[in-house]
């Protein structure tokens, strides 16, 4: 975001005036501290000195962190052995992406095309509703938020065969922008912050693990011990998904290159 | 039901915790009526393998009567004998449908698959109590145990032969087996292995079984190379008596082995370099001491194998990588495949053909476990392999 009042120098975004007048605040506080002792004193010490140093660097962490537009985009890759088309149907009812995108809470469908996200971030929900961009069935989907939702999202999928039997390979692309205005600032860069490479991978590895098992691995000793909302959603699905093993326990070694 | 639980180094505790029960629909819940203590349970005692959390139910290698089926499990049922793979597969990624099972893609639950993928680049399949980094599944030196996949994972049973006997397949068997295979041993070919433990002195059976003319066993403790040469027949050298590289070249006419298991792993102990690698284990400064390895590549003959069921878990430094070029190493590697070979081996003990259980050396209940984790770790009186019995 260009404004006229941020300076060229990296990381400044207090405005000269404002900077001006925190410096004398921050410095008046400081001299009250000194003089009154005591833990207010203290307390106007360290709160003055440290609105004197947004003046005086004209440096705000606090404004950073509300107006921040940092895009998030993170794209990862999993291979799955199962045929392009049923992957791709699951992901098109997109309603079924809660189940493994653990980041996101709901999705409902609304139109054809349409449908309604929430992503829960402690006490708040952001909402978007995102429209289907693209729809190349079995290969190809693209969809992002319309206007007017608390988060700018834009996600796409593209589906290929591997090569020798290898099944199919999966490229998930997700893209968040935090809104311009900083009522939600926080919370949504708290939530940008846990959307990474290393989270994507993880939702993939639970694709995968629905799409070829049809249950969720988890080292729980107990039902209800540890991500029981997650293993329920899977069991919803699991029944048509699963797969027959393969032969065990052969009585001839087999010869593996 | 009590269990053995891991509280940090040199600190386990049999303790009272809540009984398991069917999470996923391919579980079942086995009753365990023999378990053992393994080499590489030693790697936690010692506090030397990273994602451990206080409270973890350890142990992997263990058999029983399964207790509760979950509704999709098709092959085994309750009441059944089952013998437990110690690796847990999936039996349906593309891994496990070429049966190389320990690299199975989905029994790791996500979060220890991404670390597997931030440390080594790519992950492989869940093991029972042997670390969050393996899927913190609890594991089986307990009473109960639950198990995923049980059409998969579970062997069943039949007929009358002792547990001590079948045990085996579960983990130490295979592993042997494996390493040996991947040795590839031609006729004439000498087979060294360095580490006379369970696993190297079923190497030495293995090995002789696949045809191997010469079987060397290398080790420190005076019981297991007397093991390995009453029970094996293998020639034994013991390290304390010197130049083990000068004593492997007498033996195969200046040629060296043509093959060396590597059957220790990353707690080595030898010579001075192994002194320095203790001090920076302990700073953790690398997790793994190579000692045995290094050995077994400077051993190895020109354009040799170096077979390694010995487990590694991170760094390791002096590696001797100019040696294996020098020489042509072929090297091979890596958790085994228990499930391809499981089948094939308990089909050769019920046919007498190979009886692990004279490895066995000791036999304890589960209250004593922490105490039995202390002689195996000190290796002290004569102790070799240690089965568990519940009560």
């Amino acid at each position: 975001m260009s404004s006229p009042i941020r300076s060229r120098r990296s990381g400044v975004n207090v405005p000269p005036l404002e900077r001006v007048l925190t410096t004398g605040l921050g410095a008046a506080l400081v001299a009250l501290g000194i003089r009154r002792r005591g833990l207010g004193g203290w307390l106007a010490t360290l709160a003055g000195g440290a609105i004197a140093a947004r003046g005086v660097t004209g440096v705000c962490a606090v404004s950073r962190q509300l107006t921040s537009r940092e895009e998030v985009r993170v794209r990862r890759a999993i291979t799955i052995q199962r045929p392009r088309p049923e992957i791709y149907r699951l992901w098109r009812k997109l309603d079924n992406l809660p189940k493994f995108l653990a980041h996101v809470s709901s999705v409902r469908l609304e139109g054809a095309t349409t449908s309604h996200w929430e992503v829960k971030e402690g006490p708040l929900t952001l909402r978007w509703t995102a429209e289907l961009m693209d729809d190349v069935p079995d290969h190809y989907l693209r969809w992002r938020s319309l206007p007017g939702g608390d988060l700018d999202h834009e996600g796409e999928l593209e589906l290929r065969d591997a090569p020798g039997g290898r099944g199919t390979e999966v490229h998930v692309t997700l893209r968040y922008r935090p809104p311009a205005v900083g009522w939600v600032g926080l919370p949504v860069q708290r939530l940008l912050a846990r959307i990474t490479r290393v989270q994507l991978g993880s939702e993939l590895v639970r694709l995968r693990q629905l799409l070829e098992t049809g249950e969720l691995a988890t080292g729980a000793s107990r039902p209800g011990e540890a991500e029981h909302k997650e293993l329920l959603a899977a069991k919803q699905v699991g029944r048509q998904l699963a797969a027959e093993p393969v032969d065990v326990f052969p009585a001839v070694v087999p010869v593996v290159r | 039901m009590r269990a053995t639980r891991w509280y940090g180094r040199h600190d386990l505790r049999v303790e009272e915790v809540p009984d398991p029960h069917v999470v996923n629909p391919h579980d079942v819940v086995v009753r365990v009526t023999l378990s053992a203590i393994c080499g590489s349970d030693l790697h936690l005692y010692n506090g030397v393998l990273p994602g451990m959390k206080r409270g973890d139910v350890i142990g992997h290698e263990f058999m029983g009567e399964v207790i509760e089926a979950g509704p999709e499990v098709a092959k085994i049922a309750v009441g059944d004998r089952v013998v437990v793979m110690s690796g847990i597969a999936c039996g349906r990624c593309w891994h496990c449908s070429h049966q190389r099972f320990a690299w199975c893609s989905n029994t790791n639950p996500a979060g220890s698959m991404e670390a597997q993928h931030e440390l080594y680049g790519h992950g492989g399949a869940a093991l029972y109590g042997y670390s969050h980094m393996f899927g913190g599944y609890a594991g089986g030196q307990a009473e109960l145990v639950r198990v995923p996949f049980a059409d998969v994972n579970c062997l069943p049973v039949r007929g009358s032969m002792p547990d001590e006997r079948v045990l085996f397949v579960s983990d130490i068997l295979p592993t042997a087996w494996m390493a040996v295979e991947n040795c590839d041993v031609q006729p004439g070919d000498t087979v060294a292995i360095f580490g006379a433990g369970p696993v190297g002195l079923l190497a030495v059976r293995c090995a002789r079984l696949m045809g191997a003319e010469q079987v060397i066993a290398i080790d420190a403790v005076s019981a297991r190379l007397d093991m390995a040469g009453a029970r094996g027949g293998a020639i034994t050298i013991d390290e304390r008596d010197g130049d083990v590289l000068e004593r492997l070249d007498d033996l195969t006419g200046g040629r060296g082995p043509d093959a060396c298991i590597d059957a220790v792993g990353l707690e080595a102990h030898d010579g001075a370099m192994g002194a320095i690698d203790k001090v920076k284990q302990a700073l953790k400064v690398v997790t793994d001491r190579p000692a045995a390895l290094r050995n077994a590549i400077l051993a190895c003959r020109t354009g040799g194998t170096v077979s390694i069921p010995g487990v590694y878990a991170g760094m390791a430094d002096q590696f001797p990588i100019g040696a294996a070029f020098g020489k042509g190493l072929t090297f091979k590697m890596g958790q085994t495949h228990f499930h391809r070979y499981a089948g094939y081996l308990l089909d050769r003990i019920e046919h007498a053909e190979i009886d692990p259980s004279f490895v066995i050396t000791h036999r304890v209940t589960l209250d004593d476990v922490p105490d039995a984790y202390a002689m195996f770790n000190a290796k002290a009186d004569g102790c070799v392999k240690v089965v568990v019995t519940p009560s």
